[in-house]
Order: C-alpha cells, then sequence, then structure tokens
C-alpha cells in the first residue's frame, strides 16, 4: 500500500465507554433496490492448467481494463475467490506442514483470503469477509469446494490496466488448488452494509425476575433475503449471574422485524449484554447496559417490615400507657 | 492475591535459607513452592495499570482496543502490553505466527485477552497466549514475545487495509524458576519484529500511528513499561520479497 494511501487510512479512536454504534441509521426496504452488479474481468478466457496452483507453480495473473473510475464509488468494487482445493495426502503431522493459504489481490491490495489447516483425514478452512462473516468450516473429502465475495480494498482499482492475482501460500496441506472461472472482480451498486440491528442502549430491570430485550432489524434490500439469527450473551464474564433464556431464529429479514429475546438475572448489578445477528450479510452487535436493582418484593418487604416497626412502637407506647393507668398509683 | 503471593514466596527465602535444602527434599519443596507461585499468579505479569484511556482503535468500523487485557475486564487497572504492531494487505494470525516461526517459535500458555469490533458494534473477546523464542528462559536469560489478535475469523477486514491483525509485545526472563521474573521492553521487540520483516522486503511502516497508548519506561511490580505509542504497520503482501521461512 503506497504511503500516502495509508496516511488516508489512519484509524479512528473510539472510546470503549459508553458505547459507540448504537444509534446506526435503520434502513429502508422498498423492494424496488436491487442492485446492479457488472463483472469487470473473470478468469473464463484461461485454461484450467493455467488457472492451477500447486506448491511449485503459487501465482497466477491475468489483466483487465478500466476504462476510467469516474462516478464508481471505490467501496463498491467486489472480488469473488472460488476454488476447488486437493488435500495432500498423506498429510504429515507437523504443524508447520499442515497449513495453507490462498489470496486473490487486485494490484496486490488483498480482498479474499481463505486459511486452510489439514491432518491426516480432514481440512479445516477459515474466511472472512463484508458480505459473509466469519466462516468456518471442515471437510474430509479429498477434494473440497470453497469460496466467497467480498467488497475490495478501497483505492485498488484504478482507472487503465488492472491485475487480478491469485496467490497459494505455504502449500503444506494442498497438492493442487484449481481457480474456477468465475472467479472475478466485479462492480456493485450495493453497499457494503446491506443489514442493520437497533437495540436499546441501556435498560433497569428487577433482579430474579425475566425480561425482554427488544431488537428491530432493517435490510436495505439492494441483495436476496437470507436467514438471521439473533443471539445474546453476556459480556461481562465476572461476576455474573445473568442468564440469556432465549435465541432468535428467522427465515429472513423482509421489510423489517421487531422482535425479543429474554433474559434473566438473580443477582443486582450492572451488566453487558452484547446482542449479536449473524448469518445475513454484514454481521452486526450491539452493546446494551443493564441495570438489575433489588427486586420489588424485596423492597416491598422492607416496606411492610418498617410498617411493622412502627405499629410494634405504636402498640408497645400505648401498652405501657395502659399498664400506667391501671397501676396503683394510678389508680390512687 | 498479591499478598498471598508474596507470603508464599517469603516463605520460600526462608525454605531456602534453611538446612532442609542441603538435602533432596529441600530442592523438591524450592521447585513446588515457586512452581505454586507461578501458578497462582498464572505464570504472567500482574495485572498493571495505565493512565490511559482504554479504548477501540477502528480502521473502517472494524478494530480492538488499544491494549490486551489480563481477563475479560476492559478496564485500565486490569491492562498487560499495549498494542505496537499492526500487520494488513493480507493478513491473519496463522499466517504471521507462521511467517515468524524461526524467530518465534516456541507456545506461550498463558492467554491473554482482548475485545474486537465489527461495524461499530462491540463484537467478542479474542484471545491468544502468543508465541516466544524459547518457553520459559532460566535465571538470568531472557526471550521475545508476542500476542497477536485478529477476532472471531483469525483476522479483521477493512476496506482500507484489507485483512489486518494487531499485536502486542515484549520481553519475558527469568521464568524457570520463576523467581524474580520480569517482563519489559515491548518497544525494542517491536523494533525486532519490525526489521525481521525490513530485512526480507516488506513495506515497513515504523511508528506510523498513535493508538492513543504511551507508557513512558516506569516499573509496576514485575512489569516494566516502555512504549511509545506508536504503532508500526507491515505490509504482508509481497510477491517479491524474501521468505522468512
Amino acid at each position: 500500500m503506497p504511503f500516502a494511501a495509508l496516511i488516508v487510512a489512519v484509524p479512528l479512536l473510539v472510546a470503549v465507554t459508553p458505547v459507540a454504534g448504537q444509534t446506526a441509521q435503520s434502513f429502508q426496504c422498498s423492494g424496488s433496490q436491487v442492485a446492479k452488479t457488472r463483472v469487470l474481468q473473470d478468469l473464463s478466457r484461461m485454461t484450467q492448467a493455467e488457472r492451477t496452483l500447486t506448491p511449485t507453480r503459487k501465482v497466477l495473473s491475468s489483466h483487465f481494463v478500466v476504462p476510467s473510475t469516474v462516478g464508481l464509488a471505490q467501496e463498491r468494487f467486489t472480488s469473488r475467490l472460488e476454488i476447488v482445493v486437493r488435500r495432500r495426502q498423506p498429510l504429515s503431522q507437523g504443524p508447520q506442514e499442515s497449513s495453507a493459504r490462498i489470496r486473490l489481490a487486485i494490484n496486490d491490495r488483498v480482498s479474499n483470503l481463505i486459511e486452510l489447516t489439514g491432518d491426516r483425514d480432514r481440512i479445516a478452512y477459515t474466511f472472512v469477509g463484508l458480505l459473509t462473516g466469519a466462516q468456518r468450516g471442515m471437510s474430509k473429502s479429498v477434494v473440497t469446494r470453497l469460496g466467497f465475495e467480498n467488497y475490495g480494498q478501497l483505492g485498488a482499482v484504478k482507472a487503465g490496466r488492472n491485475v487480478l492475482s491469485v496467490v497459494l501460500d505455504d502449500a503444506g496441506v494442498v497438492d493442487s488448488a484449481v481457480v474456477s472461472e468465475r472467479s472475478s472482480v466485479a462492480y456493485t451498486t450495493a453497499a457494503p452494509q446491506q443489514l442493520t440491528l437497533t437495540t436499546p442502549e441501556t435498560m433497569r430491570v428487577p433482579a430474579g425476575t425475566e425480561f425482554t430485550i427488544p431488537f428491530q432489524l432493517a435490510r436495505r434490500c439492494e441483495r436476496p433475503d437470507k436467514p438471521v439469527t439473533v443471539a445474546a450473551g453476556a459480556m461481562n464474564k465476572s461476576p455474573s449471574s445473568l442468564t440469556i433464556v432465549a435465541d432468535a431464529k428467522f427465515s429472513g429479514i423482509g421489510d423489517g422485524i421487531q422482535g425479543v429475546l429474554r433474559a434473566r438475572s438473580d443477582q443486582p448489578g450492572t451488566y453487558y449484554i452484547q446482542v449479536t445477528m449473524q448469518g445475513g450479510y454484514n454481521d452486526q452487535t450491539r452493546l446494551i447496559a443493564v441495570q438489575v436493582d433489588q427486586p420489588n418484593l424485596e423492597s416491598g418487604a422492607e416496606t411492610r417490615v418498617t410498617l411493622a416497626v412502627l405499629f410494634l412502637a405504636l402498640a408497645g407506647i400505648l401498652f405501657v400507657l395502659r399498664i400506667r393507668r391501671w397501676s396503683p398509683s394510678a389508680s390512687r | 492475591m498479591d499478598r498471598f503471593l508474596a507470603e508464599g514466596r517469603g516463605a520460600l527465602i526462608m525454605i531456602v535459607r534453611s538446612r532442609v535444602l542441603s538435602g533432596l527434599t529441600g530442592v523438591v519443596a524450592f521447585f513446588g513452592v515457586a512452581l505454586l507461585a507461578d501458578g497462582l499468579s498464572g505464570g504472567a505479569a500482574i495485572a498493571a495499570s495505565t493512565p490511559n484511556t482504554v479504548q477501540y482503535v477502528v480502521h473502517d468500523n472494524s478494530g480492538l482496543v488499544n491494549y490486551d487485557f489480563q481477563s475479560t475486564n476492559a478496564v485500565n487497572t486490569n491492562v498487560d502490553w499495549p498494542i505496537n504492531v499492526v500487520f494488513y494487505n493480507g493478513a491473519s494470525v496463522d499466517n504471521i505466527k507462521f511467517a515468524l516461526e524461526n524467530s518465534y517459535g516456541a507456545n506461550s500458555t498463558n492467554r491473554m485477552h482482548i475485545p474486537v469490533t465489527y461495524y461499530g458494534g462491540e463484537n467478542h473477546w479474542d484471545e491468544d497466549a502468543g508465541k516466544k523464542g524459547v518457553a520459559c528462559p532460566t535465571t538470568g536469560r531472557w526471550t521475545r514475545h508476542y500476542r497477536i489478535y485478529g477476532g472471531y475469523g483469525d483476522s479483521i477486514y477493512s476496506q482500507d487495509i484489507g485483512y489486518w491483525v494487531a499485536a502486542t509485545t515484549h520481553k519475558d526472563a527469568d521464568e524457570c524458576p520463576p523467581i524474580g521474573k520480569r517482563f519489559y521492553d515491548s518497544e525494542e521487540v517491536e523494533e525486532n519484529i519490525a526489521a525481521i520483516w525490513a530485512n526480507a522486503g516488506y513495506t515497513v511502516h515504523n511508528d506510523l500511528v498513535s493508538w492513543s497508548n504511551p507508557e513512558p519506561y516506569r516499573v509496576e511490580g514485575n512489569h516494566t513499561w516502555n512504549s511509545n505509542g506508536l504503532v508500526t504497520y507491515i505490509d504482508v503482501s509481497c510477491a517479491a520479497c524474501r521468505s522468512l521461512r
């Protein structure tokens, strides 16, 4: 990455508490916003032999030309990497020999990375992207098909000649990786962030009773609807007696969803609950500060005890007065 | 716990001075108490404190906090070390550990923790024990040690710098047996890692970005701070560079 570009990429500092990002804009779904995508380059002109990577042939590259990037938003270039991996047999047991990674880059700016690890019987894979979130899996097959689409790095695609490359690194677990002709670079009108999750920032609940955590899901509708799961967990693990009673699964978001999760804490205190939406496109997480108070029953009991003491005191006073009235001195 | 450990070590010195030490029983007791003290402390620096604000540093809405922590409690009295190295453009926890295996090939067992955020929401706690030059430096010796974090996908993806992970660094000394063990010099280990990559031809931006975590030299228990708060950024994708392995 050029130094100037990195300076532009200076990170932002965000205070841990209070948590930022709670007031995310909620998207509207009109049904007429389906995104258009134009493939700029794929690998269909290359033969399978040219698209095959091995421990001795680790790089393939293809050139493509973009006449002009004027009017194109840099954050909306995408890249797709699809591969068929043949696992090495037999695999040695040493960790140094049992991993591999395959990366796709546009002008050396990596936007698809697949990590592979393996032993004698299986191969495990990991990849992460803005459209998929983090994905982990395992295959016992000798041949495994993998792939995902991701948004490219800002500034990766330039006007003029560009280079699409795929590289096999550290091929300890791989005999060969055939890169599909569908691996490509494209431009889409769909924004990287498709989904939003909205929750309250703070809640106040009594201890010992189940309470509900409301949430709202929305999507842009630029991409097809997909199943999502909303789950909650306690962020502060000690001391915590918080129990999350239920997660929520949805076959899709549609025009938007309002739902609740259920939770309970038997101990008063301040808890941080993270609510996470996963499985659609961009994963989303929100943090809620939950103040768990002494239960109402207990405070009611305190009131009753106070009243009882007052009554007893009054009764005592009356009793003393009565004794004094009936005492011999009083009768005299 | 600190007082308990201090008393434990005081008792250890008394054992050393006793005649019991002249026999095999004394030696066994010596190591037994030492290992007990180490076990009780988790083999780690006692939780350290920083006057700095503990805060997220994000690239394109995804990132992590500017320190790692002794436990899953992100407060400035529970920190371990400041983040001081970022690997970007194709980095993952596994590929950085693989690349640095020649110099940092031993596994540490002592996990630290850090919150990672995606899209501006607090996401989850990542953890790592890290890699060292040697597993347990004996008395009078030291080793370099880094821990590296990339979230639940072992890498964070941001559109401005691509796949990236972040690391803390320091030296460990006198760990076996763990009598007077010390942890220090994070700046020197940052420079060492930067030099390894630079010498192989990779693009290294030394001390490029402030993550608001400077720690001037000071001693806090067995934890000696020394970090300038400027994070070194290392571009790990380079077709023409020499392999680190």
